[in-house]
């Protein structure tokens, strides 16, 4: 009868706490997206195929529209206010423009086959160029007007390069010192305020961070992807499948990972780890991106309608 | 003297018809749009040899624009 009075509750409370545990992760777990803008659609020529973007204070926002080789600026309701650039190399002009960012008083442009990143002021008017003698895969404007660039070379493997503003590689920061073959060292990254660097590898399962002083923090895997299968491609063998696509950091320090093909949600999967590397969530996109981008105000940018579309979303936790 | 860079412009000769081989019999294997835009840009950096700085150089270059073409239409 002692038994039975204490064993019941016992067994009772041992039913009820997984239930607890669960609904505190389901809590835990109820992020969302809101969307709250959309700009460009497929009955209007706003955006042709839109690959860069980035927000400043203000809400305005700046678009690279690879196809019609230009720099859109969008103000914080989606209405274009500004267009610069067309085809060419010269001054303010791009051939295949690509990625953004900027400093309180500058928009930086990169460019897939011009070897510059060109500056300009936040009316679009162009102010400078910095030449960049290799390709660029990513970048980041530093304080004091320096670049971040992430590249990739076929001799030297796993760098970061910082450039100064006349165009002077300054120094560098070494991710990897394995040899890896043709690509299987291509990284997004990103920085916070305090220099931490953060990346991300293209065709590896590894999300890395690292201290202001270059020291590896940590490493993670998220996918438990092992192998990209590769392909032998005009005498090149590259790996045919992108495990991760970008990175992007909230103002709280989270960390924000794009997946690729190897996601539940093939590039619309978005992994959510905090500052530590441990996953906190997954959203899912509505619509499948090249990039995500999320501003000051933590609001969170994609792609829709395969680049016809930038939506902005309001993240809710 | 002269029988060295004779030798050496062959050299670069046969490396140039060599590698001419190897990308059309890469190319033709292709399939995605991706991997296509690759061959083309391959073929076309040829015209950097025997300049190697600037062949591998253009390597670099078609890589990433290979990346950047299978971020944005993989899906």
């Amino acid at each position: 009868m002692l038994l039975r009075k204490r064993v019941f509750p016992l067994f009772w409370l041992i039913m009820i706490i997984p239930f607890f545990l669960y609904s505190e992760r389901k809590e835990d777990n109820d992020w969302h997206l809101e969307e709250i803008l959309s700009i460009g659609s497929l009955e209007d020529d706003t955006l042709f195929q839109w690959v860069g973007v980035a927000v400043d204070r203000e809400q305005n926002i700046y678009v690279t529209d690879t196809l019609d080789y230009s720099l859109k600026k969008f103000d914080a309701k989606g209405k274009l206010t500004k267009k610069t650039g067309r085809k060419g190399q010269g001054p303010g002009e791009f051939l295949a423009p690509r990625y953004i960012d900027h400093t309180e008083i500058s928009i930086y442009v990169s460019d897939q086959y011009n070897p510059k990143i060109q500056v300009f002021d936040k009316n679009l008017n162009y102010t400078h160029s910095v030449s960049i003698p290799m390709p660029v895969s990513d970048f980041s404007v530093l304080p004091e007007e320096e670049i971040a660039v992430a590249t990739l070379s076929t001799t030297k493997s796993g760098r970061i390069y910082i450039f100064n503003s006349t165009g002077k590689i300054q120094r560098e920061i070494r991710y990897t010192n394995e040899k890896l073959p043709l690509l299987m060292d291509m990284v997004n990254f990103e920085l916070d305020s305090q220099g931490s660097l953060y990346l991300v590898y293209n065709y590896q399962d590894r999300i890395e961070k690292f201290s202001p002083e270059g020291k590896k923090l940590w490493s993670k895997k998220l996918l438990g992807v092992k192998k990209v299968q590769k392909e032998k491609i005009a005498s090149l063998v590259v790996p045919s499948k992108l495990i991760y696509k970008d990175i992007a950091l909230d103002n709280s320090g989270n960390i924000f990972i794009l997946g690729g093909s190897f996601s539940k949600n093939p590039s619309r999967d978005v992994y959510i780890l905090n500052p530590e590397g441990d996953l906190l969530n997954t959203i899912t996109l509505p619509d499948t991106s090249h990039c995500i981008y999320i501003d000051a105000q933590d609001y969170l940018y994609s792609r829709a309608n395969e680049g016809v579309t930038l939506k902005k979303f309001k993240m809710k936790y | 003297m002269k029988s060295f860079r004779k030798q050496s412009r062959k050299t670069a000769f046969l490396f140039g018809v060599l590698t001419i081989l190897l990308v059309i019999n890469g190319f033709s294997q292709e399939i995605g749009d991706c991997e296509q835009a690759l061959g083309r840009c391959m073929l076309a950096n040829i015209r950097q040899l025997p300049n190697f700085v600037q062949f591998y150089n253009g390597v670099a270059y078609c890589a990433i624009g290979y990346v950047f073409c299978l971020k944005y239409l993989d899906k």
